[in-house]
């Protein structure tokens, strides 16, 4: 069976700038994939590629997710086949109510995969359900999207939207930054509730923390644009020990 | 020395001596007396063209080259069948079709003791007593060639006056329509609103027609102490319509003004909010949006003249620009030496869609007194790309996603709108503008 997301010699430019240059990874359903990497090595690149970012530009390389070519499609349509982007920096809408925006976005995913959409009562019925998990209220999910939000509220209200668009893949950017221990467990609660053999995760990260509580079935290191080594959950152990100056001369 | 106005040659103009015995009040001497004063004034000011600083962004040339004649006739049936669409069909409503009252479709059955409204040519009948200081007060008004047109051929508007102490709660529904399906046509409503003390009103005025027309609406209103009034314009204009609509408003003590203006059609508009404050603690507030595609121009111009201490004073405006429309946003605030304490604000948004959009916003402060606040703001740009991407990967297409947020961009206008039922319609408004947007 092919995987879920196969990666062929990818590279990309960010700006012109050639960030990415042959990467090659492949994730089957049900695996946990960790990318670590020191700042600058292409991470953020990565996920950002993989969602369809404008400006992220494609210049080599293939990516194939389910069978089709992720490249040729726009960002939305990659969301709804599945791909979902939880963002290092969560965007702060003013005027969009949170509840509009998480209905929208939801009855457009139901809808592409022909599912009956849900009117407001049902709507909010499930989102209540899921919020309570993550420690959210009701004022927290209305509100403008992120408005007002501390970093904490921002990366659980991502776990909030994975867990009600329910993606095949979930792209983690980050999202141990800026969260303080109790904070960075309910997130990592919310990502293990979703772990599945049915849905892979691809965890962006700098740190091993996040890893402790979030355990991957795979570790692999970047370092100037290209993975540079793979391995179990021991490789992030010994990258926290030896930090990433020991792949300064693999990584060039 | 440089020419600074139009040549224009309207027929209606040639046509005065053999219209004005049709217009409101022609038995008065005084008031014959006054059209033709503006008259004269007219031929002399013409319309001003951009060499006049405060025309510098709005042409009328396209204008001054349309052979507009005096209205004739009642409007077309479809019109009046979307008057009678408008708003609440049960609220109290004067409908001004052509520069006329149109009785069958107005309705004042409803009105609140306290409240008086009527048309112009009524209450030019019934109470000229009352009339004839605002009428020669904005005749003398020292402005341009447009509002000496107005003097001159003044046409029914509507006459508000709400006694002292008066609190009129029912919305107060005025229908401007304007029918240029058988030629242009020239009209120029005159309203007159008088606040006693401490009185308060809502007034929502619909501005709509078919056809090439041109709306040259006059509005005096005197607020009297403690007298709140809001006013909220709705412009859905025909597309090849011209609006040029002048407000005059002045404040007496604590009174409060709060307008809105919902722009959102015509091929040419102007609207000139212009107040003086006069005493104390007085508010006035206007907000709005404009909302333009095409090659449609929409200058919104104020002119506020603090002449108090401790009043305030406040102009947000969100526009929003698609195609190769255009934008002009100038404010003017003038704090006169012993209007200490003042608290002006101002803020122009405008959301450019479009390569070919443009604004041009011209803040304007003159202040005199040295202990005031006064802040204005300025500013212009796309739909941010950041949330664009955000609510894209969310699996909202790009059409969806930019609705989302210009909606929301105009939101924090309709906000300034503390009345469910009128903010509802703008929304309403809003929505369907967007809609078009992608269809």
């Amino acid at each position: 069976m092919a995987p879920m997301l196969e990666i062929k010699n990818l590279h990309a430019t960010v700006d012109g700038k050639e960030v990415l240059k042959g990467i090659n990874l492949a994730i089957n359903p049900g695996e946990v994939h960790a990318v670590m990497g020191p700042n600058g090595s292409g991470k953020s690149t990565l996920s950002y590629v993989l969602a369809g970012r404008n400006g992220y530009d494609v210049t080599q390389g293939s990516i194939i997710f389910n069978g089709a070519d992720l490249t040729a499609m726009e960002p939305e349509i990659r969301a709804r086949e599945g791909i979902f982007l939880a963002f290092q920096y969560p965007v702060e809408i003013p005027g969009v109510a949170g509840t509009t925006f998480l209905k929208t976005a939801y009855n457009a995913i139901r809808k592409h995969r022909g599912e009956k959409e849900l009117d407001a009562m049902q709507f909010l019925k499930l989102v209540r359900a899921k919020q309570a998990d993550l420690n959210m209220t009701d004022d927290m999910v209305r509100r403008p999207v992120n408005v007002g939000f501390s970093g904490g509220e921002k990366k659980r209200y991502e776990m909030l939207q994975m867990a009600m668009l329910e993606p095949a893949l979930a792209i983690l950017d980050e999202t141990d930054s800026g969260l303080d221990i109790d904070a960075l467990k309910t997130v990592a609660d919310g990502i293990n509730a979703l772990r599945s053999p049915d849905r892979a995760m691809l965890m962006i990260t700098h740190y091993q923390r996040l890893l402790d509580y979030v355990v991957p079935d795979f570790v692999h290191v970047l370092a100037g644009g290209k993975i540079v080594r793979s391995g179990d959950k021991s490789l992030a152990l010994d990258l926290e020990k030896e930090g990433y100056a020991v792949l300064g001369t693999e990584a060039a | 020395m440089t020419k600074r106005h139009l040549i224009a040659n309207f027929p209606f103009v040639d046509a005065f001596d053999a219209v004005r015995a049709d217009l409101p009040g022609a038995p008065l001497d005084w008031l014959q007396a006054a059209r033709r004063n503006a008259l004269a004034r007219f031929q002399d000011q013409a319309l001003p063209n951009r060499r006049v600083e405060e025309w510098k962004y709005t042409d009328l040339g396209a204008l001054a080259k349309t052979d507009f004649a005096a209205p004739y006739g009642p409007i077309g049936d479809a019109l009046a069948a979307r008057i009678g669409a408008t708003g609440d069909p049960d609220a109290i409503r004067l409908v001004i079709a052509n520069g006329r009252v149109d009785s069958a479709l107005s309705n004042t059955a409803g009105l609140p003791t306290g409240a008086h409204l009527m048309p112009m040519s009524t209450a030019l009948d019934t109470h000229s007593d009352v009339l004839k200081d605002h009428i020669t007060r904005i005749a003398a008004l020292d402005g341009n060639g447009l509002l000496a047109l107005n003097a001159a051929f003044m046409m029914d508007g509507y006459v508000l006056v709400v006694d002292d102490a008066a609190v009129i709660d029912p919305t107060i529904e005025v229908i401007f329509a304007g029918d240029g399906g058988q030629g242009p046509v020239a009209l120029h409503p005159r309203n007159v609103i008088i606040m006693g003390q401490d009185s308060a009103a809502t007034i929502i005025e619909t501005h709509l027609g078919d056809g090439v027309y041109w709306s040259n609406p006059l509005t005096d209103v005197v607020m009297g102490e403690g007298a709140s009034l809001r006013r909220y314009k709705v412009l859905q204009d025909a597309t090849d319509a011209f609006h040029l609509a002048h407000d005059q408003v002045s404040l007496a003590s604590g009174a409060h003004y709060k307008g809105f203006i919902g722009a959102f059609s015509a091929k040419l508009a102007r609207h000139t909010v212009a107040a003086t404050i006069n005493g104390a603690d007085a508010t006035f507030d206007v907000a709005g949006t404009y909302l333009l595609r095409g090659d449609q121009h929409n200058d919104i111009t104020t002119v506020v003249d603090h002449a108090a201490a401790g009043s305030a004073s406040k102009q947000i405006f969100k526009g929003v620009l698609d195609d190769a429309s255009r934008g002009v946003f100038q404010g003017k605030v003038t704090v006169h030496k012993d209007a200490q304490k003042t608290d002006a604000h101002q803020l122009n948004n405008a959301l450019l869609l479009s390569d070919k959009a443009e604004i041009d916003a011209k803040p304007e402060l003159e202040i005199y007194a040295d202990d005031v606040k006064c802040a204005h703001g300025a500013t212009a740009g796309d739909l941010d790309e950041n949330e664009l991407f955000y609510l894209q990967a969310r699996g909202i297409d790009a059409a969806e996603a930019r609705r989302l947020l210009v909606s929301a961009f105009v939101k924090a206008a309709l906000d300034e709108i503390d009345r469910d039922a009128e903010r509802a319609r703008f929304e309403t408004l809003v929505d369907a503008w967007l809609e078009r947007a992608n269809g």
